[in-house]
């Protein structure tokens, strides 16, 4: 079973839930994830355009409904986007397993390149234990370019019958589309250009050393030597990696002229001007003695990062993550908060929602003439909850900087700025957000002035597919179970310090197992969209463990 | 509360995750949604460009050419970790920029909030010393202004405490669209003269191949190996020599046309019999035609595909496993043909199937024809 369904079992076992059978729960999600598993065979064949593998996932007799028969005009959605339906033929009938792959492969017709093809199980039920059958309903996508070479997507719902043939492989009997509909866009909104800027890097597959940590990876910007344009530092798992902006469209390396190249391996990354003198030095988090280097540009003249962790202060161990900057007691002077987690793997969390033998947080007041001096326990953030992320602002608008941190295996911290130390009030302000906390951003989302609060999460099918089994109305008293596997979550502010959850009214943002992102205006429209990465580990198969 | 029983199914999940290669929560494809206008949002992931199938982890967002729009630079987990996406439509609205240059707040004044008033609202902007996850973005602030909106003021909510509000922005001549401003906490507003330019343009498909397969310097094409014709179901009835590698069929005086096609490749099936009925012309040009199937899975179509569209042309199947997942990746796409002389080095590249590159294969077809060589 997959680890995310295994942790919700393992969670709603220890949770007062009516109607829990665990075997009865374990057998339906065995069953699915294996018909999931098949799915996923049908998606490679599809994007190959192979019919006779396609054909295998279908009994010889296929009871059919709504097929697709062709792409409809395409309606006007925005400056270069589009959107168009598929006219879907009426009625059922029973088609032979040769014209259900003539129909697929029809659909696939239209695109001249495939990219990517996707049948999901979302939800699926296996009613009988004596029969190896069951009905489930499937999203499918289809990524790839038209025949004018424009990116288009493809989304369809559909409900299916299949049964198992064997411990592998399913078949399907009835294929009753319930909708499809493409997305189009008439030109590249983005184009990857790591390559040819100067910035590709090529890590080892994930488990190869020195790879083996699932978390690290992050970067940061700013112009580090003065001269009008952003240069960008990226952690990563063998070396950090400066790169100077050179003004031409590309990035030139200069980890090692600049002593980058010394530093550890390390996981955020934060430029500052920590001594106020008109350049940027830099703070790096890892899982070991945190770094801070001093940038020589000023008064030096010379773009040197030199480590001064030592004297000032800071090489602490910490299992850090997410390094965020601001000065927490108004003395003008930068001040650094490094979340800090626990080593995943060889020490597990106490708790899945509620875990408390994480690593405490450190927080750097900065006394100026290069020292800091570690006051986290005073400040209130020495907890020992699994800290990813954390973002500050001014969150109740009485002038001074809070904090919001997102926490794994557990609920946000909302820390209010007391002068000299920090209170949490994520329960009365409902901004808890249980779950897999990993990344915090404000914005305005909705242009009333106020900032609003975005937190990344992770969003599983499997742990959807079980908590809809549960609650087939979507209704569950805990809310606990509600934000479990949910997805992302949007926190409109009234910039007093109140929240309002209102995830679900702006339609709601399952987007996968998510990390960092947030509010991002691609088209330059003035409103605040939304961006995530995500996924966890892809191993060597696409078949989910 | 007790936590029994949680470490067992890590340690076999974990193993099953390296020893075997499965996934977990894996090939996700990244996420983003166009704000409607502050009342809900459009997925648009599948067409965006930046819905990269890597394991993404942190993000930053910078305006990296200073032109007016958000770049995206995103490290994942493995693989091809570093990703760095050019906006290519944010510019063409209206932006302004405002870089912060604190004194009591500090230099950088993180926290410092920023208001825009403009004709169709307030935009309201935080600047971050770190937020996301394991990320820092742009410290400048780029308000981003629709179409028809102007920039009218702007307020600094600066971390001391002190509010700064400059009004009347358009009625000086100081702010147009496309301006960026610093502004100096208690003092007062200069217009930046930024350089803009764009970041590098993406590579077409056959820099890509010979960028990513790292071959030597003078544009010689990789030396692609072949699978062996008892790969291949039906194999020994393909055209063309026993070569193990592209280079074996390199020939002196003679140049090599060489199209990589796929059998899921729908505008392959177009192409291949136009390149079949001027293979004679090629010939005749001193131009040898090879197609090279990039394949995996399903080689028992290969056959019966050449037999589809008529194709008696020599044809390879590559077992450089490199070619086909830069496929799978998006970032080439085939038909994809190449020229290369007897050394190897690459003459012309004819990429896509369009009237055009048609028109490319009869020009190589019947240019050299009429001058008779």
């Amino acid at each position: 079973m997959k680890i995310a369904a295994s942790i919700l079992v393992a969670l709603l076992a220890l949770l007062p839930v009516q109607r829990l059978d665990t075997a009865e729960l374990d057998r339906v999600e065995d069953l699915s994830e294996s018909l999931a598993n098949d799915l996923l065979a049908l998606s490679l064949a599809a994007r190959d355009r192979d019919k006779q593998r396609m054909a295998g996932h279908f009994g010889e007799r296929v009871t059919v409904h709504q097929l697709p028969l062709e792409a409809q005009p395409a309606v006007a959605k925005g400056e270069w986007l589009q959107s168009h339906g598929w006219q879907l033929e009426q009625g059922w009938r029973e088609i032979s397993r040769q014209e259900m792959t003539e129909a697929l492969a029809g659909v696939l017709a239209h695109f001249d390149s495939i990219e990517d093809a996707r049948f999901k199980v979302k939800q699926a039920q296996f009613d009988d234990p004596a029969v190896s059958a069951g009905t489930a309903r499937i999203k499918f996508f289809i990524v790839g370019r038209d025949q004018h070479g424009h990116r288009e997507w493809l989304v369809a719902w559909a409900n299916i019958q299949a049964h198992r043939v064997d411990e592998e492989a399913w078949q399907i009997d009835r294929f009753a589309v319930e909708s499809m509909t493409s997305m189009v866009a008439d030109r590249d909104l983005f184009s990857e250009v790591a390559l040819p800027a100067g910035v590709h890097a090529r890590f080892p597959d994930f488990g190869v050393p020195p790879n083996e940590t699932v978390v690290a990876h992050g970067a940061a910007v700013a112009d580090v030597n003065n001269d009008g344009l952003l240069d960008l530092i990226a952690t990563g798992v063998e070396r950090n990696v400066l790169y100077l902006n050179d003004g031409a469209g590309g990035f030139r390396d200069v980890s090692d002229q600049t002593f980058v190249a010394l530093t550890r391996p390390a996981t955020g990354a934060v430029f500052f001007d920590a001594d106020n003198d008109g350049d940027q030095d830099l703070f790096l988090a890892t899982v070991g003695r945190q770094m801070y280097l001093e940038n020589l540009l000023v008064p030096e003249g010379e773009l040197l990062f030199l480590d001064r962790s030592l004297e000032a202060g800071v090489d602490l161990e910490a299992i850090g993550f997410s390094v965020a900057v601001a000065d927490v007691n108004n003395d003008g002077r930068p001040d650094v908060h490094v979340a800090s987690y626990n080593r995943y793997g060889l020490i597990m969390p106490d708790s899945w929602w509620d875990a408390r033998n994480g690593t405490p947080n450190l927080l750097f007041i900065n006394e100026g003439q290069g020292r800091f001096r570690e006051a986290g326990a005073e400040w209130g953030v020495r907890d020992g909850r699994w800290s990813y992320a954390a973002a500050f602002a001014d969150i109740d608008g009485d002038g001074d900087q809070d904090l919001y941190l997102a926490n794994d295996f557990g609920q946000n911290a909302m820390y209010l700025n007391e002068g000299d130390h920090f209170r949490d009030v994520a329960a009365e302000r409902g901004v808890l957000d249980p779950g897999n906390g990993m990344g915090v951003a404000f914005g305005d989302f909705n242009n009333d002035g106020h900032l609003d609060l975005h937190v990344t999460n992770m969003s599983s099918t499997a742990g959807n597919r079980i908590l809809g089994r549960l609650f087939p109305q979507g209704q569950s008293d805990s809310p606990l179970l509600k934000k479990l596997a949910s997805g992302n979550s949007l926190y409109q502010g009234n910039g007093a310090g109140g929240f309002t959850d209102v995830t679900q009214a702006m339609g709601g943002f399952s987007a996968g197992w998510a990390w960092g992102g947030g509010f991002i205006d691609v088209d330059n429209d003035g409103w605040e969209d939304l961006y995530a990465p995500n996924g966890f580990i892809s191993g060597k198969t696409m078949n989910d463990t | 509360m007790e936590e029994a029983g949680n470490e067992s199914y890590t340690d076999e999940h974990m193993s099953a995750i390296f020893e075997e290669g499965f996934s977990f929560s894996g090939y996700e494809r990244d996420f983003l949604a166009l704000s409607r206008g502050g009342s809900g949002y459009l997925d648009i992931s599948g067409v965006s460009g930046i819905d990269s199938i890597g394991d993404g982890r942190g993000a930053v967002f910078a305006d990296f050419d200073n032109d007016g729009d958000l770049d995206i630079f995103l490290v994942s987990l493995q693989g091809s970790a570093y990703e760095l996406f050019r906006n290519n439509v944010g510019h063409e609205r209206g932006f302004l920029r405002v870089e912060l240059r604190g004194t009591r707040s500090g230099r950088d004044a993180f926290g410092a909030v920023v208001r825009l008033g403009t004709d169709a609202g307030t935009l309201t902007k935080i600047k971050s010393g770190g937020s996301g996850y394991l990320a820092q973005h742009d410290p400048r602030l780029l308000f981003g202004l629709g179409d028809a909106a102007h920039a009218q003021w702007l307020e600094v909510t600066w971390p001391s405490g002190l509010v700064q509000r400059i009004d009347n922005l358009d009625g000086s001549d100081v702010i147009a669209a496309g301006s960026a401003l610093r502004v100096t906490e208690g003092g007062g507003v200069e217009i930046l003269r930024e350089s803009r330019f764009s970041l590098v343009d993406p590579l077409n498909s056959v820099e890509t191949l010979l960028a990513t397969l790292e071959f030597a310097p003078g544009d010689v094409f990789p030396d692609l190996s072949f699978r062996r014709r008892d790969e291949i179901p039906g194999g020994e009835a393909l055209a063309g020599e026993a070569a193990t590698s592209l280079h074996g069929l390199l020939r002196p005086g003679r140049r090599l046309l060489v199209n990589l096609w796929a059998t899921y490749c729908i505008p392959c099936r177009r192409e291949m019999p136009e390149l079949q009925a001027m293979t004679p012309h090629f010939a005749a040009n001193g131009i040898d035609l090879v197609g090279l199937s990039i394949d995996t899975e399903s080689l028992d179509r290969v056959v019966p595909f050449l037999h589809q569209t008529g194709v008696t042309y020599p044809v390879q199947v590559t077992a450089d496993a490199r070619v086909p997942e830069l496929y799978v990746g998006g970032r080439i796409s085939i038909p994809l043909s190449v020229l290369l002389d007897s050394e190897g080095r690459v003459l012309q590249v004819i990429g896509g199937w369009s009237a055009e590159t048609a028109a490319s294969f009869e020009a190589l077809a019947q240019t050299l024809a009429g001058t008779g060589r």
